[in-house]
């Protein structure tokens, strides 16, 4: 009965060593952009960069950031994630990215929108999808509202990530 | 039982060291096939647009020869074949334009599909609805309000009495939409209309393409 336990137990990490050796191999990282806070930008007054960190630090007022994404036209947005901490107990940080198709005479293109949960002093990472396509003519954007301060606490984007694919 | 278990036990892992590698390098091969032929396809395009401008700068050293040998002064100081870079590449810009907005024309008409073919979700409808009259419809300067909900999708249309008011809303779309979710928008900047597609919180817009 021993033998045949440890003969199962080297099997299994056999196996696990078969699927470890074979998984890291099939790995393969897309292209990113690494964006800090402080690419965003806002028209209200009562915002503080700090390490990295952009923060609404109005006790009244929630205030939207403008957060810029550079079009390489080297691919289509495959996945967007921003990084933000929400401490307003009943307010969340609601982020929209956008992905529209300029000129003279129209405008068209795709959002998406998602919001943050809860009050925490953690980092939560809001996790977009691929947003339409790609080309000459397309702005990226990524527009955040965050809440005013509760108790104190300071809410803040702390910054966002483009992969490309 | 011990005598036999042992020698099962060894030619097992043998047989599974030997089959893993090979069982494995199919995955590896096609996980990798794909960021393979990307690379191969951006040289490829790298290669066809080196070559574009190898032809536009032959065919620029042809025309200041032949002005030189008709004794004109060439066009300018520029060196040969860089005064045709510029329209070159206009035309490939404007080609991704017209592609782009073709892909934006077909999912336009996907978006009406759906909406034509789904049915009225009597529980979700018209308080989605409701809630995009009393959020969307309250953008600065929108007339000409309203908001058709099926089951899945939502269409609202909306009519801007200034062009700025019209931009102006779309900076406003993402805080405004009553619920989280995907959408897509069609703005007219001649005749200052807005119509937008929103997917119900959960679903994902049907994409064309």
């Amino acid at each position: 009965m021993k033998t045949i336990s440890i003969l199962i137990a080297t099997v299994v990490v056999a196996l696990a060593i078969a699927g470890a050796s074979s998984t890291s191999f099939a790995i393969s990282v897309p292209p990113s952009s690494e964006y800090t806070a402080h690419f965003c930008q806002s028209h209200e007054s009562t915002i503080e960069y700090s390490w990295s960190r952009l923060y609404n630090t109005s006790s009244t007022a929630d205030v939207t950031f403008h957060c810029p994404i550079v079009n390489t036209y080297s691919g289509r947005i495959g996945w967007l994630e921003a990084k933000v901490v929400d401490r307003h107990y009943d307010r969340d940080i609601r982020c929209t990215v956008k992905n529209l198709l300029t000129n003279e005479y129209l405008a068209t293109g795709w959002w998406q929108t998602l919001s943050s949960s809860g009050s925490d002093a953690n980092v939560q990472t809001l996790g977009f999808g691929s947003i339409g396509g790609t080309g000459t003519y397309h702005h990226f954007t990524m527009n955040c509202t965050v809440p005013r301060t509760y108790s104190g606490n300071r809410s803040s984007i702390n910054g966002y990530r483009v992969f490309e694919n | 039982m011990r005598t036999i278990a042992l020698p099962l036990a060894a030619a097992f892992l043998a047989a599974l060291f030997i089959i893993a590698p090979f069982g494995t390098e199919p995955e590896t091969a096609s996980s990798e096939t794909s960021p393979e032929l990307a690379r191969l396809n951006a040289q490829l395009a790298a290669l066809q647009g080196q070559v574009h401008r190898l032809g536009d700068a032959q065919r620029g050293t042809t025309l200041q020869v032949r002005n030189l040998a008709d004794g004109q002064e060439p066009a300018s100081d520029e060196p040969a074949g860089l005064e045709d870079e510029g329209p070159a590449r206009g035309e490939r810009a404007e080609a991704d334009e017209v592609a782009a907005l073709e892909r934006a024309s077909a999912q336009v008409e996907l978006l009406e599909h759906t909406l034509g073919q789904e049915k009225v979700d009597p529980a979700w409808g018209p308080w989605a609805e409701g809630e995009l009259m009393r959020t969307l419809g309250q953008l600065d300067g929108a007339s000409e309000i309203a908001a058709q909900c099926t089951a899945t999708l939502c269409r609202m249309e909306l009519a801007f009495e200034t062009a700025r008011a019209q931009e102006q809303s779309i900076e406003r779309l993402g805080s405004l939409t009553p619920w989280d979710g995907q959408g897509f928008l069609q703005m007219d900047r001649e005749s200052l209309e807005l119509v937008l597609y929103i997917a119900r919180d959960g679903e994902s817009l049907p994409r064309a393409g």
